[in-house]
Order: C-alpha cells, then sequence, then structure tokens
C-alpha cells in the first residue's frame, strides 16, 4: 500500500522476547504511538515509523501452522531428531511464532494448543 | 543467475553493448560450511530463530511441503517421483554429480532429513561453474552454432516481502513468485506453458519444482503432485524438466546449469538426452522472495 512507509531494518536485539520467555510470557512487541504489533522486532514501526514499543504478553492459545521434525542436527543445536513448529496466536493471528515440538509426534496443522515455556524454550503443548 | 539473462537482454537493446558473458560458479561443495555459511548472519536467525531449532534450506523448504500437504493434499509418491524423474536424466548426462541409480525403493531407503524429505528431496551440494553468452540478433547469426532467442523474461518478488521480513511470515507456502514472473515471460513471448517443450525449473528441493509447476500453469494447482507422479517430469514423459539432472542431481550451480541445459536442448546438443524436436523451452530461477522466469526458442 503505498502511503505504508517502507519496510525498515529490524533490530537485532531480542533480548526482551527472551527475558519475557524468562518469565513464562511470550511477548511481542507493540507500537507505542499507533499499537501496531511489529514481529519481528523491528527498530522502527512498520505501519508508523514510531521508534518506541513495549513487550506486551500474549495469552499463549495458539494454533499449528506447520510442524515437523528434524531429523539432522539442522540448527547446531548438540540435538537431533527434534521437532519445531509454526504456530499462530489466537489473539495475534496476524504473525506466527516458532515453538518446539515433541519430534515423536509432530501436531498436525490446526491443531489448538498453547505455547508453554519448558526448559527455557517456548513449546507447543496440546490442550 | 536466470535474471541476467533479462539484464543482458536490456544492456544490448540500449545499444551499448554486442555481447554479454553471464557466468555463476560456486565453492559449495569444498568450502567449509558451504550453502549453510550465507543465512547465518540475519540477525533474527541467531537471535530467535535458530535457538528453538528452526534453520537450514531443508527445513524452511519442507515447510513448504507440509502447507503443501495440508491445503491441497500431497501424494505419497510425488515428492519421490521428482527425485527419480530427475536422476533418471541424471543418469543421461555425462558431468552430473550424481548418476547413482534411484528407484522409489532406494529412495525409500535415503536418509529422513526434515518433515517429509529424505537425503534424495535435497540439492546435491556440489562446486560447479557455468557460463553463457547472450549477443545481438544480428551477430549471433554470425555464431558456429543454432541461434537460441530470448523470446520473454518475467521478474517478481513476493508481496510484503524485502530483505527485512522473513520466511516464517510468508503470506503463502504454496505458491512463489513464479506465478507473475511466469505469466510475464510467456505474454512477452505470446505464446503459453503448452507451447513448452522442455522445462528447466529452480529444484533446490523436491517441492520446488511440484510448486513452480504450478506456479507457472503447467497444471492446474493442486495438480502439481499427481502430474509429477505419472511421471510426465522424466524422460519420455509429456513435458521433460531438468534434463541435465537439476540442483538435485547435476550440481548446485544455483540455476545457471537450467540456463546452459535449455540452450543445449534448443541447439540439438543435448545428446543422450535430448528432447527431440525441442523448439521451446522455459527457464524458472527462484531466490526467494524474488524469482525470475524466461522464455527461449530456437530461432
Amino acid at each position: 500500500v503505498s502511503d505504508e512507509p517502507t519496510t525498515p531494518p529490524t533490530t537485532s536485539d531480542w533480548s526482551a522476547f527472551w527475558q519475557g520467555v524468562d518469565s513464562e510470557q511470550i511477548t511481542v512487541p507493540e507500537c507505542t504511538s499507533c499499537a501496531t504489533r511489529n514481529w519481528y522486532p523491528s527498530a522502527r514501526c512498520r505501519r508508523c515509523g514510531g521508534a518506541t514499543f513495549t513487550w506486551i504478553p500474549l495469552s499463549g492459545e495458539v494454533e499449528v501452522y506447520l510442524s515437523m521434525t528434524a531429523h539432522r542436527d539442522l540448527a547446531g543445536l548438540g540435538e537431533a531428531p527434534y521437532g519445531v513448529a509454526l504456530v499462530t496466536p489466537r489473539d495475534a493471528p496476524e504473525i506466527r511464532m516458532l515453538a518446539r515440538v515433541e519430534p515423536t509426534d509432530p501436531p498436525e496443522p490446526g491443531t489448538r494448543g498453547r505455547i508453554d515455556v519448558v526448559g527455557g524454550l517456548p513449546t507447543f503443548v496440546r490442550t | 543467475v536466470v535474471n541476467s539473462i533479462a539484464v543482458a537482454e536490456m544492456l544490448i537493446a540500449s545499444g551499448r553493448h554486442r555481447h554479454v558473458l553471464c557466468y555463476f560458479g560456486s565453492d559449495f561443495g569444498s568450502s567449509d560450511e558451504g550453502p549453510y555459511a550465507f543465512p547465518v548472519g540475519l540477525d533474527a536467525k541467531k537471535g530467535y530463530e535458530q535457538p528453538h531449532g528452526w534453520f537450514g534450506q531443508p527445513l524452511y523448504f519442507a515447510a513448504m511441503a507440509e502447507r503443501y500437504a495440508a491445503e491441497l493434499g500431497l501424494d505419497p509418491r510425488a515428492l519421490a517421483s521428482v527425485a527419480v524423474s530427475t536422476r533418471a536424466w541424471a543418469q543421461l548426462t555425462d558431468d552430473a554429480v550424481l548418476r547413482k541409480a534411484l528407484d522409489f525403493d532406494q529412495y525409500d531407503d535415503e536418509p529422513p532429513i526434515a518433515g517429509r524429505f529424505r537425503r534424495a528431496d535435497c540439492s546435491v551440494i556440489s562446486d560447479g561453474a557455468f557460463a553463457w553468452v547472450v549477443s545481438a540478433a544480428d551477430r549471433a547469426a554470425d555464431g558456429p552454432h543454432p541461434v537460441v532467442g530470448v523470446l520473454g523474461c518475467g521478474q517478481a518478488s513476493e508481496p510484503g516481502q524485502s530483505s527485512a521480513s522473513f520466511w516464517t511470515q510468508r503470506p503463502t507456502f504454496t505458491s512463489t513468485p513464479c506465478v507473475r514472473s511466469a505469466a510475464q515471460a510467456f505474454a512477452a513471448a505470446s505464446i503459453g506453458p503448452s507451447d513448452i517443450d522442455v522445462a528447466e525449473i529452480y529444484d533446490c528441493f523436491t517441492i520446488s519444482t511440484i510448486i513452480q509447476l504450478e506456479d507457472a500453469g503447467f497444471c492446474a494447482r493442486g495438480e502439481g503432485a499427481g502430474f509429477v507422479a505419472s511421471g510426465a517430469i522424466g524422460p519420455g514423459g509429456s513435458l521433460p524438466t531438468n534434463t541435465h539432472g537439476g540442483l538435485l542431481s547435476h550440481s548446485y550451480t544455483v540455476g545457471a546449469g537450467h540456463v546452459v541445459e535449455a540452450v543445449l536442448q534448443l541447439r540439438g546438443a543435448a545428446e543422450r538426452r535430448q528432447v527431440a524436436g525441442a523448439r521451446l523451452a522455459f527457464v524458472a530461477g527462484l531466490g526467494l522472495p524474488e524469482h525470475a522466469s524466461v522464455v527461449l526458442g530456437r530461432l
């Protein structure tokens, strides 16, 4: 859309997200000017160009967009197999977030559940 | 890489250049991390994706296969059919890196990588280089080979995508900007997909071939899986595709091999793998979020 600003560079600072995870919350940065949730985090709001954000907690309720088992240590985490999912937050359907899943039983797209923090990582759990 | 043809065409049309050399070479096979080296630099990968285990091209494209299966249904034989058909072409190509026989049973024995992918669903990782020359039409006629013309080019980018946006947030996982780049190329050439004799399609993974066949209009959305499972893209099929063995079996030359193969087929110089009477070729280059399509023809 022509009246929207060009996508600005993203920020390398994910520390606020991981601080949320440490306190068992899944958070996203919301622009303090226009309330747009910017995902991934951005140095400037993709909608209004604003430069300040508040990290707001989501409910954690999600729906699986896709999930799969990685049979190799593709991410260099020193583990294989492992499971990974892309999920759609019920209260932020315009974004997708990552979560770990049980590698032996990756959930089908559309499966409902929640993101819990397990072992320091956002993890999909069926509800 | 494929889009270099469009750039060369413009340089020649400007009248400032008569011949343009296009080339590509890589040491992905012999360098330490190969193609895994380049995406690491993005902060979001290190800061967010990698800790979740979301890393590596096989995983990104396996995600496309998962969504294809969920949205359109994926014949369990479809991915294997792409691998088997493409390997059959490689077996007819003397300089292909992977020429070992691959049938469906051997495919099933391949080690799993991610999601539905086995090793044979993934591009071979190799060194390699290709080059070609694009010349003004009046000069090309002086050359020693039958002339292959650039009949149409197209370029497109994913809507809303830029270098600052991310694979996980793609608007769709079941199509690519090939939809628009192919439409541009076919319109410029005043032909359609059904006129094409040979297709050379960027096959970094088996699912990439299926989705771009649909994107370009060789079959309807959701019918690509059945199309490849019927044997249509292999030797003797109705749409010979990746006739040198593609990225899956020939070499990881990022589309350059596809361009040269199209030219060889149109010259009638493809030796044992020659598609009889090939006069029109379609070449697709994928580098998400971007895509380039080219129609080449024997003049």
